[in-house]
């Protein structure tokens, strides 16, 4: 090991009696994955400006995913449909299709699985993997990232951009530096000429509100915010200044999560972007409900309880947040969840002050199976608890047999 | 201030009194013990909720006080050559520790900025043998709830009533009830002190006979055992009515050794090496004589019988094994009688005469 080239098996010492190796992680990015994977369906359309895109008339009328083509028509993902059209009158328009992009997904975490059992997926088209296990038996970080493109190229006929670092952070900026179907490598020899005068944006977790705030600071690139002084940036972030300063420096000890696997789900959620704006608390619960009730019956599908309702909103200037609750006890009830999200929509939401919404979520987390028994409490065990969920297994069953609008809530009455 | 002095005592009252050093403060004082040699030498530790005042005897040459920091002083006492110790602050908070070669010479706080301790006035007093505070704590802190939802009962509730104390416990998913009888007058009050606050007040106390006095106020407590003080704040509220939560009446009466029925409950929760939760041990009769502890896990399975004797109807229950074992532990009884109501009803065990404790389990829902 000792002998390696490259940031494979450097010797680190971080205190007296402490001597460690750098870990190797890649970062791989699928390159335009949804414009890409519609391109092989259709090979016709390889050679024109392609994007993947909702319908304008239910006002998904967005970009989700371009190609290299398109890109350089300056399609951007996001923006309006129509705006994308006034750049590139010949873009050609798919409606996305997830069921191609799971199964794709799915065909590249098998290759990535060639190569480390530590693979952290983070959204469907990227993921971490942990080689350093693998570099005595496959090569160093860059030959496995370099194989890995190959491999896929051939495979799949798909591109994929990779990063190699010792942190996750640096893997994930190293990804997206040269696209599309390339390597990047962040060593602790290069890091500050290629990591440094980055925008500090560009890091990881800096959403627009940190960015502004340290743009405000006169913080603009990733090497200003490592200049920092930690204390500083706690007294600025809280305990998020200290990730801030560590994610600048490198010095993230992040671990590539393989629990985080795609198999066992951490959550289950669902959002909608409504056909109206909403300015109500009425019209905000009627949406709810339906969020609900197709979270609390994937949930039962899939048999497993959770304890953590979170609600999203995203209001008419697109601003986001998220807000989340622990309930007393575990559940799949329709009404339990619907009960949760609506108390943190009246807490963190009031129509007469705030911005009316344009798409409202609910997720549960804190999954479990539902043959987990329930610890009886002293107070508010709900005596109807089963009796309740007997009532939504009894609403699925109709469902099942006689369509989904067989048996509905009468909220949702009112709103036909 | 110069002193001469045992090690061995030194390091006693430097162990008691860092139990209420705060570790992680932003004042460098609080992270000190106060020194102030008297009559005897007094040492403070004090995290503005818990403090604890510990006296011992010594060579007073020199009155004084000073301030040094809690981890470094605790270390090099006891790690000093000889049974003598001289300790002296000199000027500029300076502290001299010398034990046979051993010289150190180590920067100390002014005392002056050292917070004082709150004054326990207007209080009722509550005098009972140190053992029987010590036993009480032991056979009740373990149900103190965790939860910060609910702060009263992050404490135990002492009651105290014609000539008998209460100490109780409740996390919301069992309680822990113990009844002790006091010689001479006792205060009729109710107060809940913090659960850590108690584990303290336990720790302080000896197995003695000798008295530890309970001095309570409207804010806070004060346990006294002679040569070691502790004050810690009461949690503010009103205490779960708890006599309506244990029940009355029992579908199911059985008497049992808890000694055989802790060990047979121990010995089914080995095969459970995950989430509690997740596989319960199971109480299960089949005749009126026996009684069937199981448990099914991913491991395999295991069973038991324990003899009992059963009145009422028979029953299968679901528990978290932990609740039982917990209770089952602090009981120093040859028999005991357990309740029953129904395998979602509340179980209590309680003792074959009189009433001295009751310790309250609910089931877990299959």
């Amino acid at each position: 090991m000792f002998g390696m080239p490259g940031i494979v098996g450097e010797i680190r010492t971080h205190g007296p009696d402490e001597c460690n190796y750098d870990k190797v992680i890649l970062h791989c990015d699928l390159n335009n994955f949804y414009a890409s994977v519609e391109c092989l369906y259709k090979p016709e359309l390889k050679a024109k400006p392609v994007a993947v895109g909702g319908s304008v008339e239910k006002r998904h009328g967005i970009i989700l995913a371009k190609n290299q083509l398109a890109k350089m028509y300056g399609v951007r993902t996001g923006e309006p449909i129509w705006e994308s059209v006034r750049k590139c009158p010949d873009l050609v328009i798919v409606p996305p299709d997830m069921s191609k992009y799971v199964k794709y997904s799915g065909m590249t975490a098998e290759i990535y699985a060639r190569y480390t059992d530590i693979i952290e997926p983070f959204g469907i088209d990227e993921c971490w993997l942990d080689v350093t296990g693998s570099i005595s038996l496959l090569g160093d970080g860059p030959h496995i990232a370099d194989d890995i493109r190959n491999t896929i190229r051939e495979e799949l006929g798909l591109t994929v951009s990779v990063g190699v670092s010792w942190n996750k952070i640096f893997a994930k900026l190293g990804s997206d530096m040269k696209k599309p179907d390339a390597t990047t490598v962040i060593t602790r020899d290069n890091y500050k000429s290629l990591v440094w005068p980055l925008p500090v944006d560009d890091l990881l977790f800096v959403g627009r509100k940190t960015g502004a705030k340290l743009r405000r600071i006169g913080v603009n690139t990733i090497g200003k915010l490592a200049a920092l002084d930690e204390a500083y940036l706690v007294s600025l972030f809280g305990k998020w200044g200290n990730s801030l300063y560590a994610f600048a420096n490198g010095l993230d000890a992040g671990v590539v999560d393989k629990d985080w696997s795609s198999i066992k789900a951490k959550g289950i959620g669902n959002s909608t972007t409504t056909p109206h704006d909403v300015s109500s608390y009425e019209d905000a619960k009627a949406v709810l409900t339906g969020l609900s009730e197709s979270v609390a019956r994937r949930m039962r599908e899939h048999r497993l309880k959770g304890r953590t309702v979170s609600l999203s909103l995203r209001d008419n200037d697109l601003e986001y947040r998220e807000r989340q609750r622990c309930l007393n006890s575990h559940t799949y009830v329709s009404g339990d969840i619907l009960d949760a999200a609506v108390s943190l929509l009246r807490e963190n939401w009031d129509p007469r002050k705030d911005k009316p919404l344009r798409s409202l979520g609910v997720r549960m987390s804190s999954l479990e199976d539902e043959n987990v028994p329930v610890q009886l409490s002293l107070w508010d065990s709900d005596p109807n608890a089963l009796k309740k969920e007997s009532i939504d297994r009894t609403m699925d069953m109709i469902r099942e047999r006689f369509g989904d609008d067989s048996v509905i809530r009468g909220l949702m009455l009112r709103k036909r | 201030m110069k002193i001469i002095c045992l090690k061995e005592n030194f390091t006693e009252a430097i162990n008691i009194v860092q139990k209420a050093v705060s570790t992680r403060s932003t004042m460098p004082i609080l992270d000190g013990i106060l020194i102030e040699a008297d009559e005897r030498v007094k040492l403070t530790g004090y995290d503005l909720e818990t403090g604890i005042e510990c006296s011992f005897d010594a060579d007073v040459i020199e009155k004084g006080s000073i301030v040094i920091n809690s981890k470094m002083l605790g270390d090099i006492i006891k790690k000093l050559p000889e049974e003598m110790v001289k300790f002296e602050a000199g000027t500029g908070n300076t502290v001299v520790i010398e034990s046979g070669n051993a010289h150190f010479s180590i920067k100390g706080l002014d005392s002056e900025g050292y917070p004082k301790i709150p004054v326990v006035e207007d209080y009722e007093k509550i005098v009972i043998p140190q053992n029987k505070l010590r036993e009480m704590v032991h056979q009740t802190i373990f149900a103190v709830s965790n939860d910060e939802s609910r702060p009263v009962l992050n404490g135990c509730n002492i009651r105290c009533a014609e000539g008998v104390i209460e100490m109780v416990a409740i996390d919301g998913f069992r309680l822990a009830l113990r009844r002790n009888d006091v010689d001479g007058d006792i205060p009729e009050v109710s107060f809940i002190v913090p659960g850590k606050s108690l584990n303290e007040a336990g720790r302080i106390t000896d197995n003695s006979k000798e008295s530890v006095e309970i001095y309570k106020s409207t804010n806070h407590i004060m346990f006294d055992t002679g040569n070691v003080k502790m004050v810690s704040r009461l949690i503010a509220g009103e205490y779960m009515n708890y006599n309506s939560i244990i029940p009355k009446t029992a579908e199911t009466t059985i008497t049992v050794s808890p000694e055989f029925l802790l060990s047979a409950i121990e010995r089914a929760s080995l095969i459970i090496t995950t989430d509690e939760r997740k596989f319960p041990v199971r109480l299960m009769t089949s005749d009126d004589d026996r009684l069937i502890i199981s448990s099914n896990t991913e491991v395999g399975s295991v069973r038991e019988e324990v003899p009992i004797v059963l009145t009422g109807n028979k029953i299968d229950i679901d528990f978290n094994p932990k609740y039982f074992i917990d209770a089952l532990k602090v009981i120093d009884e040859e028999e005991v009688s357990i309740s029953f109501n129904g395998n979602m009803g509340p179980c209590v065990i309680r003792p074959i005469e009189g009433n001295a404790f009751a310790y309250l389990v609910l089931p877990l829902r299959r």
